[in-house]
């Protein structure tokens, strides 16, 4: 069983079906329930349910596969376990056929309750659910997570040297390698930039439509976030630490023209990579006002005269020992 | 002999604007097929569809349906005996489908679909198979795979009823000349690349017709010099294997239902935000585009050809009809040996993939082809001088960041990777995984995801100039993984294999790592992205077990750089030296 697919909270386990879509099923439908999402779900529920409650975040599915839940709902039958199911989408409480109301109902299941407006579900025994409660607990252990992989990624040098990809001096470094090495740290904080890049789509009056990240080690970051969200993107291979643009990525060409990016990076010192990146985007006539990166040396405000910048964590809060000579 | 498959057609909305097969268009469809086919110059003898004619028990659409099998037949000049149907699921009336009323619950497929055939040429006719002879040395058994329907899943068979079936055979006198068509709407031998091996057994359930298992291995041994072409649908997957003189086929649907554009302006009309509206149009489309429609081609001759036709369907915002049928390369028949001992409570083990090339095995046929497709539509195909070494010169060069650079084909490639992992038998737990470069990492580390393991990357470039120290191999992490895990197998993913030189060089950079810790050295395998298996000549790639490619039919010349004319004369267009 993929235990990277899980947080443990006190007494409860917490998973989002997003993410054992993406374990099982891959990221060609991320909104999709397929069966082997499910098969996966109910491993998760026989291995942790005895005395847990599971909490599922439905947050962004959509759809659901004929008989996808068909393996959930026996085993939801037989365990008895209390399952709180919450963000369902409207997409599937509207679905005459294939609400979650109707596949318990076909699925013989008696022992469920719905909260007014079906946006969530407890399955066995009630309890009280408090889902702005349960949200604040999971974000800050997502994020304490994070604070705790970054740690394990930092080296410490003997002497100042300079950086990855920019001129700036530094005394140690943060590396996105290993977090993108291990599944749990590279899923897990896909996902918050993931959310974090929809946020910025959702908020902005003229929404941005490709992603773009700069570097070896944004890369798999901006891949998986890109499909995640059903939105195509560009990785300028730029040969760093030196910046030789490969020919083709500054011709570019008539597609690219106005395309509004969001750039995606692991980490923000000084900003070179950003800088890049808007230097290809001027090239092409395009336009790159936003950007999410997993950490920056600095507050995102330092940087807001070229970008806005959302940070998952500012570095020097988790790394108080980290120099920088710029 | 040439006979075309067609089936599941799952007709539900007559009148519809956005089936393929509704009143109306069906003929321009079929026109369609019929003139792609004429450019193979292939006449068609037989025609065979297997079943799901109507949807979901809507037998309403039967008198329809025989309208679109008596046009199709008309069309490729096809006399009705020479029309093969058989039962799917979805054709019958489902809450008559008991064991006590299966016969009353199949009426309306038997009197309103089913083509009425000269008596001469039916041999014998039961509520479970018919026996055809339409042509000279050709024998069609058609069978009811769905009769005495579980819960879930295929149908039931007795020995006894196994009995007649095969004495009806054996008494045709079946020589090496005839042709024996066996027609199932269920699949009745497992196709390796399909649900059938997934890791539960959910799919096959659902899908295959075990009970029908044992009426295979009878007719197999009854009629060992015959050659035998069994067909079934059900599954929506175009596949073909073989073995001995049994050839396997299944064929995609044929019709069923699109998008439908009032639903697409509900949509619109619902929609909050333009980001929103988006996601659930590529949500609703995720549904439906997906599927194909498609048909197959048997040529049966001195070499065996099966031809898969697919209705390639333009975006979402045009009408799906508006659409063309393409050949989709899929010729490939998979040729499994079998032990002498026909009879199997099994799936067929695990079969060695194909070799297409030599060294390079083909991982899918369909995504080759999409690539192809892409690199000509897109021109991500330059001819020029891209110095790839310091005595090598690549003249070409795709743009690969353009290539995979989308959310449909990225996916693929990690989902049939992951496949392909479990088809050449490497376990997980056992892979030390490591990409190369940009996109070696992004497909590697997508599929450490899926695969539940850890994934490693290295870069290729100049180590002193372009790669600062932490790039730079030996790699700590990998060393200290190889220490603790001593892994048995080691994949490495690359984008483009041009000489080889880079993949053989981490080769053996890994291979050293492996003798410091004093650990045994692995098998070593390879996916990329893009190959030329012509480029062989340069550098040997034996030491890999196999290497996988998505797609080795695009040509990556490659020269002695001091074969070409001087900088003055002719620029260099890339050096990655």
């Amino acid at each position: 069983m993929k235990e990277f697919t899980i947080l443990k909270l006190t007494n409860a386990i917490y998973t989002e079906m997003r993410v054992l879509i993406w374990c099982a099923n891959g990221l060609s439908f991320p909104n999709l329930i397929e069966h082997d999402a499910s098969q996966l779900l109910s491993e998760i529920i026989q291995l942790y349910g005895e005395d847990n409650i599971i909490y599922l975040n439905f947050i962004n599915i959509t759809q659901i596969d004929d008989h996808a839940l068909d393996s959930f709902i026996r085993i939801a039958l037989k365990t008895k376990k209390q399952i709180v199911i919450y963000n369902i989408s409207s997409q599937i409480k509207d679905n005459p056929e294939k609400s979650l109301r109707k596949l318990l109902e076909i699925g013989n299941l008696k022992e469920y309750h719905f909260c007014p407006e079906d946006s969530y579900l407890i399955l066995g025994k009630h309890i009280t659910f408090n889902q702005k409660s349960l949200e604040n607990k999971v974000q800050f252990l997502k994020k304490k997570k994070l604070e705790q992989w970054l740690r394990e990624s930092f080296t410490l040098y003997s002497s100042k040297r300079r950086m990855l990809s920019t001129p700036i001096m530094s005394n140690g470094e943060f590396d996105a390698k290993k977090i993108i090495t291990n599944q749990d740290s590279f899923l897990w904080t896909t996902l918050l930039i993931s959310d974090k890049v929809e946020f910025i789509i959702s908020n902005s009056a003229v929404a941005p439509t490709k992603l773009m990240s700069v570097s070896l080690r944004s890369s798999p970051f901006t891949s998986c976030v890109a499909q995640i969200l059903s939105l195509d993107f560009d990785i300028i291979d730029h040969f760093g630490p030196n910046f030789n643009l490969i020919e083709e990525e500054i011709s570019g060409d008539v597609n690219s023209k106005m395309v509004r990016y969001i750039y995606v990076g692991d980490f923000t010192i000084g900003g070179t990579e950003i800088k890049l990146a808007q230097l290809f985007c001027q090239l092409n006539k395009c336009i790159l006002k936003e950007g999410v990166v997993i950490g920056s040396a600095l507050e995102t405000k330092e940087y807001s005269n070229f970008i806005d910048l959302e940070s998952l964590i500012v570095l020097s809060k988790i790394k108080k020992t980290v120099k920088y000579k710029f | 002999m040439n006979i075309l498959h067609l089936t599941d057609l799952h007709i539900k909305e007559v009148d519809s604007d956005f089936e393929h097969l509704a009143k109306g268009y069906y003929s321009e469809y079929i026109n369609k097929l019929h003139e792609k086919i004429q450019l193979d110059q292939k006449d068609i003898d037989l025609i065979a569809i297997t079943g799901d004619f109507i949807e979901k028990g809507k037998i309403s659409n039967f008198s329809h349906a025989k309208e679109v099998i008596l046009y199709i037949a008309k069309k490729f000049s096809c006399t009705i005996e020479n029309v093969i149907v058989c039962p799917g699921n979805h054709d019958l009336q489902r809450e008559l489908d008991t064991i006590e009323k299966y016969k009353e619950s199949r009426l309306p497929f038997i009197k309103d679909l089913c083509p009425e055939y000269p008596e001469d040429k039916v041999i014998r006719e039961t509520d479970y198979f018919k026996l055809t002879n339409p042509k000279k040395n050709t024998l069609c058994l058609t069978i009811d795979s769905t009769r005495n329907k579980g819960v879930n899943g295929p149908g039931k068979i007795d020995i006894s009823e196994e009995d007649l079936i095969i004495r009806e055979i054996q008494a045709q006198e079946l020589n090496s000349e005839f042709l024996l068509l066996i027609a199932t709407h269920y699949p009745i031998e497992h196709f390796p690349n399909s649900g059938f091996y997934s890791e539960d057994d959910h799919f096959e359930n659902h899908h295959f017709w075990r009970q029908g298992e044992r009426l295979r291995n009878r007719i197999i041994e009854n009629t060992p010099d015959v050659n035998k072409l069994w067909i079934c649908g059900d599954i929506h997957l175009p596949t073909q294997m073989k073995y001995g003189n049994n050839l396997f086929v299944t064929t995609g649907r044929f019709g069923g239902e699109v998008f439908k554009p009032e639903k697409l302006v509900k949509l619109i009309r619902e929609a909050e935000d333009l980001p929103k509206l988006q996601k659930e149009i590529s949500s609703e489309m995720a549904q439906y585009t997906s599927q194909n429609r498609q048909a197959k081609l048997i040529c049966l001759s001195d070499q065996t050809e099966v031809i898969t036709y697919r209705f390639l369907m333009p975006g979402h915002i045009e009408n799906p009809r508006n659409g063309n049928w393409e050949t989709a390369y899929d010729r490939n028949i998979l040729e499994v040996k079998l032990s002498d001992h026909i009879s199997r409570s099994s799936p067929l083990p695990k079969t060695k993939p194909e070799i297409t090339h030599e060294g390079y095995n083909l991982i899918s046929s369909s995504i080759s082809e999409s690539i192809i497709e892409k690199v000509s539509r897109e021109r991500l195909y330059k001819f020029d001088k891209h110095i790839t070494s310091e005595s090598l010169v690549s003249l070409g060069w795709i743009t690969i960041h353009k290539l995979l650079n989308n959310r449909h084909l990225l996916p693929r490639i990690i989902d049939e990777s992951k496949d392909w992992i479990k088809r050449i038998n490497i376990q997980d737990s056992e892979i030390l995984l490591i990409g190369i470069d940009y996109w070696g990492f992004i497909i590697a580390s997508n599929l450490s995801i899926r695969l539940g393991i850890k994934n490693f990357c290295f870069s290729s470039r100049n180590p002193r100039k372009y790669d600062s120290q932490n790039e730079m191999i030996p790699s700590e992490m990998i060393s200290s993984h190889i220490t603790k895990y001593s892994p048995k197998n080691v994949l490495i993913i690359t984008d483009v294999i041009g000489t080889g030189n880079t993949l053989l060089k981490r080769l053996n950079d890994i291979k050293d790592l492996f003798v410091s810790a004093q650990i045994s050295i692995p098998d070593f395998y390879a996916i990329t992205v893009l190959s030329d298996s012509m480029n062989e000549k340069f550098t040997s790639l034996k030491d890999f077990k196999i290497i996988g490619s998505f797609c080795d039919g695009i040509r990556i010349p490659i020269i002695e750089k001091k074969r070409m004319p001087d900088e003055k004369i002719l620029q260099t267009r890339i050096d990655l030296t």
